[in-house]
């Protein structure tokens, strides 16, 4: 049962290699890892503690860990859209090329074509979202010092994140082509985002309907209350001594999210399956 | 009758309120080269999709092989070659069949040695190592037919096999359809090439608007009626209606008209009242039907 899931998932995984996505994707973080490095190492050299301060290592770890935060809200931008753009086509291509013809009638079922798909093109998004995370710790410790046990957890967040988006984006591949799968699934990656500042503010603003919108943005996609959960493991906050920020937010999602997040990679799959495997080619 | 490598019965396939395939009975023994053909959207290639699962039947159903359509061990012993042969260009040659003997769960041994076979068979052994990208669209159809027989099927679809090969490439295609009949395969070709069909089919089947409309054998269809060529001058209106009176014109083209017989006897009968009507008679040859004669006929009888 599974030996045609890795066939597929391990020629979707060759065919990124071959296409060269892996490449951009690769070119892509290496520039951003570049420019925060860059970033962090200017920053550290040049930082003048204000009078007053009583502990600089404190200050210094607060520009660090807010650097740190906002670094990662990019990577989370970044692996969004290396997830949808490598998925959207997932489906819909093979569809539009006709490449399925020759595929679909092997001794195959059309769910294995669908999980495969999903495993290898959701094994790159995570490997990115965790190489370039892991990248951003490491060179926060090396320029600036700052570490905490609990962030490698965002990097295993951050590539939670890429599976949702690479399995929901494979499931609206199903049915939609790709270019408008692609563009579905960028504007619910826009309106969790949006949904998740707007709690973000009602938390701070204490208005309970903009709180109540931002858990509602969460559940259409629970992409940007993972990325919160990520921004949280960083700990800033603990280094920093502040109280929250714009980029790792003002209140948390519950561990509840995190088992809707898992619940929902399982109903996008789930919702593929069914209509790909209904669907005429 | 043979044991039957395909069945159908009353197959049916609807989009909206058009029905692309009426309903389709098919019995297609095994061993036989069985020709498939029909007019443009008279409903073939959704035929062909629904017996290989892409596309669900509306209503109907039918075996391959002796199992219900879409059974997944069957569809290891089926080879298929698509009319839109789009494959995965990146692959290299190698590449492509080493993918699809995997998908068909042959062991390494397997392929490394049936890939070397059918590289040969299809006269790509020189480009193993090429991209598929790089290759010419009668070099992609070879490795097609490559894939789909791959593994030795016992069925093998071929859909349109040679839509895009030159003379030689289609001479290669008809020695392989008649290698697999000598191997005892059973080859479901749908073509529009008819003078293939006629040289490789033992059966053949006219579909029309997702209906059969004639099928049997090819001895069988192009034996029932004879065909008379003639070429005559200065025929009188007045004899060319005598000659319509007692037989059927298939063709008619200026001074040149064909006709159907019944019986081979009534030649001599033809030709003298040509002759004695004062025509002169230049040209005059019996032969059997020829299958495009037959598809026309066939066609023009049930299409309007």
């Amino acid at each position: 049962m599974t030996g045609p899931i890795l066939i597929i998932a391990h020629i979707t995984l060759q065919e990124g290699v071959r296409k060269k996505a892996v490449l951009g994707g690769v070119l892509l973080a290496a520039a951003f890892l570049a420019l925060y490095g860059l970033g962090m190492y200017f920053v550290m050299r040049d930082l003048r503690v204000p009078e007053g301060f009583v502990d600089p290592d404190v200050f210094r770890d607060a520009v660090a860990g807010q650097l740190l935060a906002s670094a990662l809200n990019v990577a989370g931008m970044l692996t969004a859209l290396v997830a949808i753009f490598t998925s959207a086509g997932a489906i819909a291509t093979e569809v539009e090329q006709n490449t399925l013809h020759a595929i679909i009638p092997k001794p195959l079922m059309r769910w294995q074509v669908l999980v495969g798909k999903c495993c290898g093109l959701g094994a790159m998004s995570a490997a990115f979202a965790i190489v370039t995370t892991l990248a951003l710790l490491s060179l926060t410790w090396i320029f600036a010092g700052f570490f905490s046990w609990s962030s490698w957890q965002s990097a295993l967040l951050l590539g939670l994140l890429g599976i949702l988006l690479t399995c929901v984006t494979v499931c609206a591949s199903t049915l939609l082509s790709s270019l408008t799968a692609g563009v579905t699934v960028i504007m619910l990656y826009g309106l969790a985002l949006v949904g998740g500042m707007v709690e973000q503010l009602g938390v701070l603003l204490q208005i309970q309907v903009m709180q109540n919108i931002g858990v509602i943005s969460s559940l259409v996609l629970p992409s940007d209350a993972l990325w919160r959960m990520a921004a949280q493991r960083l700990d800033v906050q603990k280094f920093a001594g502040l109280a929250g920020g714009p980029f790792e937010g003002f209140s948390q999602p519950s561990i509840f999210m995190l088992a809707w997040a898992l619940m929902y990679i399982i109903l996008a799959v789930l919702l593929g399956v069914r209509v790909f495997g209904r669907r005429d080619l | 009758m043979a044991d039957l490598a395909i069945t159908t019965h009353q197959l049916r396939k609807v989009y909206g309120d058009t029905p692309a395939v009426a309903s389709l009975d098919l019995a297609v023994p095994q061993g036989e080269i069985f020709g498939f053909l029909g007019p443009n959207g008279a409903g073939k290639s959704t035929c062909v999709k629904m017996l290989l699962g892409l596309v669900f039947p509306t209503g109907g159903n039918g075996t391959l092989l002796g199992a219900p359509l879409g059974d997944r061990h069957v569809k290891a012993r089926i080879g298929f070659l698509p009319e839109l042969f789009r494959f995965h260009e990146w692959f290299t040659a190698r590449e492509f069949l080493n993918f699809h003997g995997k998908l068909y769960g042959m062991s390494a041994r397997q392929r490394k040695e049936r890939i070397s076979a059918v590289l040969a068979l299809v006269n790509l052994e020189h480009t193993a190592g090429q991209q598929l990208r790089t290759f010419s669209k009668g070099m992609l159809q070879r490795i097609g037919i490559a894939q789909a027989l791959l593994h030795d099927p016992e069925l093998i679809f071929l859909d349109e096999p040679t839509s895009a090969l030159d003379p030689i490439g289609r001479r290669l295609v008809r020695d392989i359809i008649r290698k697999l009949k000598a191997e005892q395969k059973t080859v479901f070709l749908n073509s529009h090439l008819l003078s293939e069909v006629e040289a490789v089919c033992d059966r053949v089947a006219i579909i029309q608007r997702g209906e059969v409309v004639r099928d049997g054998t090819l001895d069988e269809l192009l034996a029932a009626r004879r065909l008379l060529d003639i070429h005559v001058e200065s025929m009188s209106a007045a004899v060319l209606e005598r000659v319509k009176s007692q037989w059927t014109v298939a063709t008619s083209e200026g001074n040149q008209f064909t006709l159907a017989l019944d019986d081979p006897a009534d030649v001599p009968r033809v030709v003298e009242l040509l002759v004695t009507g004062g025509a002169d008679v230049h040209h005059v040859a019996l032969r059997h039907e020829s299958l495009e004669d037959l598809f026309v006929r066939t066609v023009d009888d049930t299409g309007s």
